[in-house]
């Protein structure tokens, strides 16, 4: 297969970042999937008055959701302009909702200059008394977490060990055997997987390479290969750059062009520590 | 009593949340891929997940996660290409996908980023299908050629086509603006 031209590799991934959601969009979209999702599963939310649907207008369903859900992001806009963002950071008071307080971060992390909201955000508790789950602020794409992170932005790759030694489209385990807890089944591992990463995605972009790589390590030793090892092994070595270990940052990214030719995240993975004021 | 391996509400929809924060941007760009308009991809989006939280308890490790996120992608998209699932749309925001990039100052790559799109806008859909999975989501040709039902020479006929296209219209855009008067 013919290669791709580095001018045309560029645009694609310019192209990729062009198609990002908004981080607004991300928040609004998994309110309403967070409403609809608890529909589904319990059938009577909507008498708990909890905020709102942003609907599938199709299905007519959630009339008094919507407007809920008009009312908090209008009052999340309102408290953006008004109170300004540092109160807006330290969360929206809970009957606004999943939507508000995505809102918030997102509008505050803007203004930071950072696309890629991923913080913890712990377990809130409605007006009504239930627990929604919580929206940890949606991640953006590791491209995001990288562009935005200059320190990081030129990494690319991941750990030695877990990469494979040769050439193949998918990586295999590390030479430890990773400890994967036979009592979870496929969706659980998945789950437990995308958590991992998230978290590590959260430490790189709060500047914490040491957890970040603390995570991608418990994500070796607890799945080895697993469903999301491409991803993880990009977060590992942009957190290795990060930690100023330059030479193994580019070591494992030349792994990760190995292990992962056909990625969208090796162009990425190329850059990363590759320029000479990166640190050693 | 509730067996602890049993799921409740609450956890379930953690996981949801878990997958949504990993996952959005490729469902979303997936459902571009499948030739979406951009304003139903909010709704279309939402859709997939729902059926993520309905069947999370299928998914089968052995597979791809990307992959089994594309089928669903692909069943929905269909649907509301059907005009199944038409609604007139939504109160999400909408005409801002080039936020992201515009919001980094980075004109040059918005530039690039509209070359593309002008250039995918030339393919017929099943070309731009092929060579967006392989370029834009990194799959290989086998696995295009299983989340799209289609051979896998023909992956690789309509991806050379679409590459030798596409760095046509590159280097297009990237030839150096000679002045008439020079050779």
């Amino acid at each position: 297969m013919d290669r791709m031209t580095t001018q045309g590799r560029d645009a694609l991934a310019a192209y990729r970042e062009m198609l990002a959601l908004e981080p607004r969009r991300v928040a609004r979209n998994w309110a309403a999937i967070e409403v609809r999702a608890g529909d589904e599963t319990s059938g009577d939310d909507a008498a708990d008055g909890i905020l709102a649907v942003v609907p599938t207008p199709a299905r007519g369903r959630n009339v008094i959701g919507v407007a809920a859900a008009v009312v908090a992001v209008l009052a999340a806009a309102v408290a953006v302009i008004t109170v300004g963002p540092h109160l807006i950071n330290e969360r929206v008071p809970s009957a606004s909702g999943a939507a508000a307080s995505y809102e918030a971060i997102e509008v505050d992390e803007a203004q930071a200059g950072v696309i890629d909201p991923e913080r913890p955000a712990p377990a809130r508790t409605d007006s009504g008394g239930a627990t929604r789950v919580a929206p940890e602020p949606m991640p953006a794409p590791a491209s995001q977490v990288l562009i935005d992170q200059p320190a990081a932005a030129a990494v690319l790759g991941r750990a030695p060990t877990e990469l494979p030694a040769k050439t193949s489209s998918k990586p295999k385990p590390p030479k430890t055997e990773p400890v994967v807890d036979p009592e979870l089944d496929a969706a659980k591992r998945l789950v437990a997987e995308a958590k991992l990463l998230g978290r590590a995605r959260a430490a790189l972009r709060d500047g914490d390479s040491g957890a970040a790589l603390a995570a991608t390590d418990e994500h070796s030793r607890r799945f080895g290969a697993g469903v999301l090892a491409e991803e993880i092994a990009f977060v590992r070595l942009s957190a290795l750059c990060l930690d100023g270990r330059a030479a193994q940052a580019r070591a494992a990214a030349l792994s990760f062009a190995r292990a992962y030719p056909g990625s969208p995240l090796a162009a990425r993975a190329a850059r990363t520590c590759a320029s000479d004021d990166t640190p050693e | 009593m509730d067996d602890e391996h049993t799921p409740g509400r609450e956890e379930r929809l953690s996981d949801l949340a878990a997958l949504y924060r990993e996952q959005h941007d490729y469902v979303a760009r997936v459902l571009r891929h499948l030739g979406l308009d951009a304003a139903l991809v909010d709704d279309a989006l939402q859709e997939v997940f729902l059926v993520v939280h309905r069947r999370l308890a299928d998914f089968d490790a052995s597979r791809s996660l990307r992959n089994w996120l594309y089928g669903i992608a692909r069943r929905v998209a269909s649907d509301y290409r059907r005009g199944t699932r038409k609604g007139n749309r939504p109160l999400l925001l909408v005409a801002d996908h080039s936020s992201s990039i515009q919001g980094r100052d980075e004109g040059r790559r918005m530039e690039s980023a509209r070359l593309v799109e002008q250039y995918l806008a030339t393919l017929d859909a099943g070309k731009r299908r092929v060579f967006l999975l392989a370029e834009v989501e990194g799959m290989t040709a086998p696995e295009i050629a299983q989340v799209e039902g289609l051979n896998v020479n023909t992956v690789y006929a309509r991806l050379r086509a679409a590459r030798i296209g596409f760095e046509r219209t590159i280097a297009a855009q990237s030839a150096p603006k000679r002045a008439p008067w020079t050779a």
